[in-house]
């Protein structure tokens, strides 16, 4: 009926490039206690207002305990033989004991509430910048709906992590105050109820190792449906220019079916607690009677009657802290395993180290050396073999080849997006590996090929690079590359708030953006990934002359398509397999003709066409 | 309280699960009345007749009761949330849908990331209301309202009197219920931001890692988490100090009753035994009045979850088909503009009188600045926003007069960004086309000149493409966003600067090759490489929203001023 064979869903179906994902490996990464030690640790700040929490929690049972009492003390003292001796106070108890509920419950909640608040928002700010640290390579593999899923949907399990502990305090100890009272009523009697107690702690064990993976499956499900929901909804464009709509649906049902399948699954695990309790009090009730029954029918006088019914009554009143209990015990075992998803990935190795701290490595001179550098990316043979390369501060250096030959992976090294599989890079003869990311940060500016845009106004998205800019600064660099009088002309101007991914302008306005965004650092090694491939060649031309103005006093690295732009570099780079084959001047790599030649060849003959 | 009544009516697409739900609470219950009865007997009679077979009998009886009560526990908590799961499972697939046919204009003012949390958030927040408002809230009122009647038949004078907090009741609950909506309305869009800081984040992960901005993005993401944690903790307050009130008020009325009684009592009008069995009936009612906070937390939270859910489900698309939209199939791609002017909602024109006429089979580009109109031109042929005045025919058909699906699949656009999904090569490339063989995938990747490369690839067609196409190049992208759609092979054909990134032979090859793939087929280009545009039958300059000139690129050189500076800077490199 329940089948827990497969994991991956309808993700896991698919063809053998299948790459895996944070949400494949399910094997259990923490022990309980691991998970619960690990959650102390944030709760221990809040350790004084546990305290309150605790006792606010005992106030208001003993409150509720004390009630019901008091009205029975009342209905006998006073309604029964209509004495209106102290009718008056006794009524203001009441009144007292209301008010004190109320502020018990009240204090309790509210208590609670704050604490696991303040605990979620910590644990989620640790993960979100955890996640930060972690590698690209980590980012390649997990579709960002799953990252998402985990910062939102995992943590969000975890709220009831402190009221479950906090309940089943007080259950424990109206269970123990019951049983107490049981065994000094009668030893034997007491022992019978509490002989099915062992049978459940056996049932419920076996049903934890169950329920467990079927609240882990809804997890990943979730995660599924997060994951499929995102790129869905990022490629609405593609999906509604190749029609695709209905297929999508279906897929998508697909995958949401799966996940009502894994919740209905859960459900079952969680509905079929509390019947068990049923059943199992049931069975004490019986087995008092009977044997209780019999004991008395037989003759023998250790009980009456009485004592029978008394203990038939606290027998009853046993069940309701142990079907609390039950309960609580569900609510963990979902706690844990969100828990388990939240350390995981707070425990994944980011890979990358930098530096914890800056350096007085503030701005270099721009000197780079890559030294016999070696690199492939996770599952792939070598897509940098034996880079040997340096670049004087100052240089302009081109790096032109056909697509895929490791053009872009080259400056993802340099800038420890990845680290080198072997070899070393070093900027001023500094091992990249001894500075902190902000070292490098100030020290490279790199332009990557997508120009992404943040969904926020034009300023900051130029600004993003240094922060403190004034607005003169930028509308300065605006106007160097000329898109000043375009930004002027957007509804608001340099406050025109752009949507996600920039979708309302084009590329080669993008590119813009991004460009001015890489200007106005003051770093002195540039990189250009392909960055001005989408401008049109006269806003490309009128640019150029600033452009070389200002890279002039940089180290500049220009991955290019349109040879123009690799032409006046003083050194070109050509890459091809993976490996540096050509390097020189524009002229003396024509008159090698090789592949360089070969380039500039083609282009000639497209032009005269 | 029209959103409440929306959403349960989703629940009543589960009827058969619902009112089995309904049976085994109220078999349940009437079992749960059993036991003490059963007990009684037990005692009673069991034990002072002396009989052990009654005894055995009695002992089977309680345990049957016990099975059937645990039974109806089981089905009636399991059947309620399977109705709850399914009618989530339901109202997601309904957003899915919804949000996969509105238009570009309303996802070019979305975030993802809000979507997304509309989506799961919001619909998760549903789940409890379902829960809470179908059978448990059922048998809530069914014990409220019977226990008032048997309050009235016992005494009515001090049923009156609990009446009498009644109004009290009603006034903190309408308070509480519309300071805890706004209070969950904030927290379900507090989350919606977080969750599209954390998707923009994410998906500009690289830039971020650039830029070392991770302490400023964090800030950000400590403001947004911060906002969400702030406002759940102001629901939370405002829970307990109006729950805990009305447990307080309860208590009151306790007192009062014992009040009103004991005079009652003492004037003979009641008997102490009726009293004590009020009171006794009085401690029931507290339960379902201890369950409303809880049940106003639930109503509240859902009531604005639902109200973001309703918001896009019942946003209408720009984009309509008529109802006698006609299914195209095939066109020649004889496309007509005529006095095509565009504009968004609120800005002036993007696109001004607009007038060409393109022959099937022909061969167009488009060429102009940053801004001239170029792509929005192009968008409005597979109608993904439409003309705010003119005409757009093709085969002197009104695009607007097509179904929406027959038209795009009679257009294949590659647009300026590739998007990838995360999948194989193979899966990518025959994205548009479901029922495409491997040897078609292959060829139309040697088309776009991207067979070789994936040849290297050691599992081939089966590699596996991250969602942002992350171990592919930005010309590899534009090289599979060709290929997919040469798949597709539709009559006509529309490239958006779509070998920009593309290195010069390569684009060379594509081009030579896209002459013999695009034979017969209408073809229009943006492209800034004069190379790809001297080809064209007809050239189309576009300035500022306008076209400025046509003609081919003889004409043009020697007539435009805008056309031969283009051409001059790119010879003179």
């Amino acid at each position: 009926m329940m089948n827990f064979g497969h994991y991956g869903g309808g993700y896991g179906m698919r063809g053998r490039g299948y790459r895996n994902n944070i949400d494949d490996d399910q094997t259990p990464s923490h022990y309980d206690s691991q998970i619960i030690k690990r959650m102390i640790k944030y709760f221990i700040p809040y350790r004084y207002l546990i305290i309150v929490s605790i006792l606010a929690m005992f106030f208001y049972t003993g409150v509720t305990i004390a009630t019901p009492w008091w009205i029975g003390k009342i209905i006998e003292k006073h309604i029964n033989s209509s004495s209106a001796e102290g009718f008056p106070v006794a009524l203001l108890i009441l009144i007292v004991l209301g008010i004190m509920h109320f502020i018990g419950n009240y204090a309790y909640i509210r208590v609670i509430a704050r604490i696991s608040t303040k605990v979620l928002l910590s644990i989620r700010i640790n993960l979100f910048k955890h996640m930060h640290k972690l590698s690209q390579s980590f980012f390649d593999q997990n579709e960002v709906g799953r990252l998402i899923s985990r910062l939102v949907h995992d943590i969000e399990q975890l709220r009831e992590f402190l009221s479950i502990f906090v309940i089943t305090l007080g259950d424990l100890i109206s269970l123990f105050g019951i049983l107490t009272i049981m065994f000094i009523m009668n030893v034997q009697l007491a022992l019978l109820s509490i002989i099915t107690i062992p049978i459940w702690i056996i049932i419920i064990t076996l049903w934890q190792r169950h329920a467990r993976k079927a609240f882990y499956r809804t997890r990943v499900t979730t995660a599924n449906v997060n994951a499929q929901l995102n790129e869905n909804i990022s490629g609405i464009r593609l999906i509604q220019s190749l029609n695709r709509e209905k297929p999508n649906a279906r897929m998508f049902g697909n995958t949401n079916y799966s996940n009502l399948e894994s919740h209905l699954t859960a459900t079952r695990f969680q509905a079929a607690l509390m019947p068990g309790v049923e059943i199992l009090n049931s069975i004490s009730i019986s087995l008092i009677i009977f044997i209780g029954g019999l004991t008395i029918l037989n003759g023998n006088t250790n009980f009456t009657i009485g004592e029978l019914i008394a203990f038939l009554l606290y027998t009853y009143r046993l069940y309701e802290p142990i079907r609390q209990l039950s309960m609580q015990y569900g609510f963990l075992q979902r706690a844990m395993v969100a828990g388990q998803r939240v350390f995981k990935i707070l425990d994944t190795d980011p890979k990358i180290e930098f530096r914890k701290t800056n350096s007085h490595f503030i701005y270099s001179k721009g000197d780079i050396e890559f030294k016999n550098v070696n690199f492939h990316y996770t599952n792939t043979d070598l897509v940098l073999t034996d880079i040997n390369l340096q670049i004087k501060h100052g240089e302009t250096i081109a790096i032109v080849g056909p697509t895929g030959g490791g053009k872009t992976s080259l400056v993802s090294v340099l800038t420890r997006l990845y680290d080198v599989t072997s070899g070393e890079i070093t900027i001023d003869g500094k091992n990249i590996k001894t500075l902190s990311q902000q070292d490098i940060a100030k020290n490279i500016t790199m332009i990557p090929q997508d120009p992404f845009i943040f969904s926020n106004t034009i300023l900051e998205n130029i600004r993003y690079g240094k922060t403190d800019a004034t607005q003169e600064e930028v509308e300065k660099v605006c106007k160097l590359i000329g898109i000043h009088n375009f930004i002027l002309k957007l509804p608001s101007g340099y406050n025109h708030f752009i949507q996600e991914g920039g979708v309302s302008l084009s590329v080669g306005e993008r590119q813009l953006i991004c460009l001015a965004r890489a200007l106005i650092t003051n770093s002195n090694i540039v990189i250009l990934d392909e960055a001005t491939s989408n401008i049109d060649s006269s806003t490309e031309e009128s640019i150029s002359h600033t452009l070389n103005q200002i890279f002039s006093k940089k180290t500049v690295i220009i991955i290019a398509h349109r040879l123009s732009t690799a032409k006046n570099a003083d050194k070109i780079n050509v890459i091809e397999n993976s490996k540096i084959t050509e390097t020189g001047t524009h002229d003396t790599l024509i008159k090698q003709k090789g592949t360089y030649y070969n380039l500039w060849e083609n282009k000639a003959k497209s032009t005269e066409r | 309280m029209k959103i409440v009544v929306r959403l349960l009516s989703y629940s009543l697409y589960y009827k058969v699960a619902l009112l089995f739900a309904l049976a085994s609470m109220i078999i349940g219950t009437l079992a749960g009345l059993i036991v003490p009865s059963i007990l009684g007997i037990a005692v009673d009679e069991v034990l002072q007749s002396g009989s052990k077979n009654k005894l055995l009998i009695l002992i089977i009886v309680i345990i049957t009761v016990s099975c059937i009560r645990g039974i109806t526990a089981y089905l009636q908590d399991y059947l309620a949330e399977s109705v709850a799961q399914k009618v989530c499972f339901k109202l997601r697939n309904e957003l899915f849908s919804k949000i996969q046919s509105l238009g570009f204009d309303f996802h070019d003012n979305q975030t993802t990331g809000n979507l997304l949390s509309r989506t799961t958030s919001d619909v998760d927040a549903i789940r409890m209301l379902i829960l809470f408002g179908t059978i448990r809230g059922l048998s809530s009122i069914i014990t409220l309202i019977s226990i008032i009647v048997i309050l009235f038949f016992l005494t009515w004078k001090l049923a009156l009197v609990v009446l009498a907090i009644i109004p009290i009741l009603i006034w903190r609950t309408i308070f509480m219920s519309k300071k805890l909506r706004t209070l969950w309305t904030e927290v379900q869009s507090a989350i919606g931001k977080m969750t599209t800081l954390i998707q923009e984040n994410f998906t500009g992960i690289k830039i971020i890692k650039v830029f070392a901005s991770q302490n400023y993005e964090t800030q950000r993401f400590n403001q947004q988490s911060s906002s969400v944690a702030n406002f759940t903790y102001l629901t939370a307050r405002v829970f307990a100090s109006q729950g805990s009130l009305l447990t307080l008020l309860f208590s009151l009325v306790t007192v009062a009753v014992l009040l009103v009684g004991f005079y009652e009592v003492k004037s003979g009008q009641i008997s102490p035994g009726q009293l004590v069995s009020f009171i006794f009936y009085l401690a029931i009612l507290a339960i379902p009045i201890r369950m409303s906070g809880f049940m106003i937390n639930t109503y509240a939270r859902s009531v604005a979850a639902g109200q973001r859910i309703f918001e896009i489900l019942d946003q209408a698309s720009s984009i309509i088909e008529k109802n006698d939209a006609t299914n195209v199939r095939n066109l020649r791609g004889h496309i007509k503009f005529n006095n095509v002017f565009f504009k968004y909602k609120s800005t002036e024109n993007i696109l001004k009188n607009i007038n060409f006429e393109i022959q099937p089979g022909q061969f167009i580009a488009i060429v102009g600045g940053s801004g001239s109109g170029k792509t929005t031109l192009m968008h409005l042929l597979p109608r993904f926003y439409d003309v705010s005045s003119g005409t757009i025919t093709i085969d002197d058909i009104n695009v607007s007069d097509m179904t929406i699906g027959s038209l795009r699949n009679n257009i294949g656009i590659v647009m300026q960004d590739t998007f990838t999904f995360s999948g194989t090569l193979k899966e990518n490339i025959s994205y548009g086309s479901e029922n495409a063989t491997l040897p078609d995938i292959i060829k139309a990747a040697q088309f776009s000149e991207l067979h070789e490369y994936i040849d290297t690839l050691p599992e081939k067609y089966d590699s596996w493409v991250g969602e942002r196409g992350i171990t592919l190049s930005g010309g590899q992208k534009q090289r599979l966003g060709i290929a997919r759609t040469i798949l597709t092979d539709p009559p006509i054909l529309i490239f958006d600067d779509s070998t920009s990134s593309v290195d010069t032979i390569t684009e060379q090859k594509i081009h030579s090759t896209l002459s013999t793939i695009a034979k017969g087929k209408t073809t229009l280009v943006i492209a800034h490489r004069i190379s790809t545009v001297q080809q064209a039958d007809t050239i189309i300059v576009m300035d500022n929203g306008s076209i400025v000139n046509t003609g081919t690129h003889d004409q043009l050189l020697s007539t435009d001023n805008l056309y031969r500076r283009i051409f001059e800077i790119q010879l003179s490199n």
